[in-house]
């Protein structure tokens, strides 16, 4: 089973969400997780990982390189004052079209794959682009280990990297907090996992906020359960650890999926 | 004056200092989180009015003049084209990034760069003034270039939110801001995140001033990393349940003024 924990904003929770759950079903069945957040994977942090057993580098794209002072116009605005600005680079090629001599298209580093035990997670390298080639990485990687449960702890909003985490899904959890930005993003988010045809549930954190929001939410949105906003759980994050007081919701919503 | 208001990992509070910013510096907020603006729900503001849409060019077969030899296939870098023997090539249009290297490299003129649109701009009249880019979702390529030309010819001074991130979007618009701030959260993934943006800030030549978001003690860690960097931290805001709460009622700015 392959379950996608995801929200359309940032910092609303997902990867103690994903933490949280991963640490509840590995006691009881095979479990993957997959930190698809290249661009600022987090999830290990939750788990206490420090470090990796395994990195694999990944040359997905390629750059435009050259000494010289081009004439060309960059059509992603990667070259000013007739020089290339790397990070800005989208490998199109047209450069190199327009001035052969001038430019090579070299392989860029795209990233890295790491893996500590069960725990996959990308690492985009600043400036590239490819978050969503990194997570059909991330799923062939997981593949390798034998596992009945796939848990993806998917990136923020609804860009390529997180429509590659979850279209595949057979269930997903849409974690959202009572507050306008993250409202607005709830119905974003529904929508791409209605449109590939995952059922899903709402998890509901930091209860306490904005009670009117809240009950919008419930009244609207099938809800897994509801985690009470605490100081508490930012502590327990800094200390690199998944806070207690949730073990035993956390089971409860596997015994519910299940 | 162009500020960029950035940081690497989501939720540290980039958005409320963008609007911070916007009520000490009396600039044009911009939105650029195209695919989950929220700057205007953060202030209890509606979208406000469409000033303008915003087009991307997607390469286009031009049938009359094509001899389906395939070159444009085997040339696009984004795999936006899809080619059999004897067949016309298709164009993908959730691929296309609308380079135009098909179209240079096509020996018999059958590919022309048509206007698509691919997005909305709005700008609110209220207090800040927010300039909100949308987008139906694909690529936001031409998305964040729109909204920053259309953002000068409204203002001098205009202060760009970026998405989370250290994509090749937030750095477009690091690259052209006079001033950039990184916005981080006292954790240690708030670290991992602040080290990447000042790395991806190096490779551009900025040096950004940091804010730290959810202060709880010691910043030990965090001034050494900016000194690494040559960086300064210029903004601590202590955590607070009141804040959160305040954040979540559309109100921020009333408590942290």
């Amino acid at each position: 089973m392959k379950i996608a924990v995801l929200s359309g904003k940032g910092g609303v929770g997902k990867s103690l969400v994903s933490a949280s759950l991963f640490k509840s079903i590995s006691r009881k069945e095979k479990t993957v997780a997959l930190d698809c957040d290249a661009d600022n994977p987090c999830l290990r942090f939750w788990l206490g990982v420090n470090d990796f057993d395994k990195e694999h580098p990944l040359y997905i794209s390629e750059k435009a390189v050259s000494k010289e002072m081009l004439k060309t116009s960059c059509p992603f605005g990667a070259i000013k004052n007739g020089k290339i600005i790397l990070p800005l680079c989208h490998g199109c090629g047209v450069c190199k079209e327009q001035e052969p001599k001038k430019v090579e298209m070299k392989k860029s580093l795209t990233g890295w794959i790491r893996q500590k035990g069960n725990l996959f997670w990308g690492q985009l390298r600043p400036g590239e682009t490819g978050s969503g080639k990194i997570v059909e990485e991330l799923k062939k990687m997981g593949n390798e280990i034998e596992h009945n449960i796939e848990i993806r702890d998917s990136p923020a909003g609804l860009g390529c990297g997180t429509k590659a985490a979850v279209r595949d899904v057979d269930f997903g959890l849409i974690v959202v907090e009572p507050a306008p930005s993250s409202l607005v993003a709830l119905k974003g988010t529904s929508k791409l996992l209605s449109h590939f045809k995952v059922p899903y549930k709402v998890i509901l954190n930091k209860v306490g906020l904005n009670e009117k929001i809240e009950n919008h939410i419930r009244k609207n949105y099938r809800i897994a359960t509801e985690i009470p906003y605490k100081r508490e759980v930012f502590e327990s994050l800094q200390k690199m650890e998944t806070p207690k007081f949730l073990k035993s919701r956390f089971e409860k919503i596997w015994e519910g999926l299940i | 004056m162009i500020y960029a208001v950035c940081g690497g990992k989501g939720g540290t509070g980039k958005s409320t200092f963008s609007l911070l910013l916007a009520k000490q510096t009396g600039a044009l907020l911009v939105d650029t989180d195209a695919e989950n603006p929220n700057l205007h729900a953060l202030t209890n503001q509606e979208l406000g009015e469409k000033i303008d849409d915003i087009f991307s060019k997607k390469a286009v077969v031009v049938k009359e003049k094509c001899k389906k030899c395939g070159i444009c296939a085997d040339r696009c870098r984004f795999n936006a084209i899809f080619w059999s023997p004897g067949n016309y090539p298709i164009i993908m249009d959730e691929l296309c990034e609308g380079c135009g290297l098909c179209q240079l490299v096509c020996p018999f003129g059958a590919i022309k760069m048509e206007k698509v649109k691919v997005g909305e701009l709005y700008l609110t009249n209220g207090n800040p003034r927010i300039l909100t880019a949308t987008t139906d979702g694909g690529e936001a390529g031409q998305v964040i270039p729109t909204a920053i030309e259309k953002a000068k010819e409204i203002s001098k001074d205009f202060i760009l939110d970026c998405p989370a991130g250290i994509h090749c979007n937030m750095l477009h618009q690091m690259e052209e801001a006079d001033e950039v701030y990184v916005v981080t959260e006292q954790s240690p993934l708030g670290l991992q995140a602040l080290k990447e943006t000042l790395q991806a800030a190096r490779e551009l030549g900025k040096i950004p001033k940091i804010v730290i978001n959810k202060a709880t003690g010691d910043l030990k860690e965090f001034e050494k990393t900016a000194n690494e960097f040559g960086a300064k931290i210029v903004k601590v805001i202590p955590y607070s349940d009141k804040i959160a709460k305040a954040y979540a009622n559309g109100n921020i700015l009333e408590v942290l003024e």
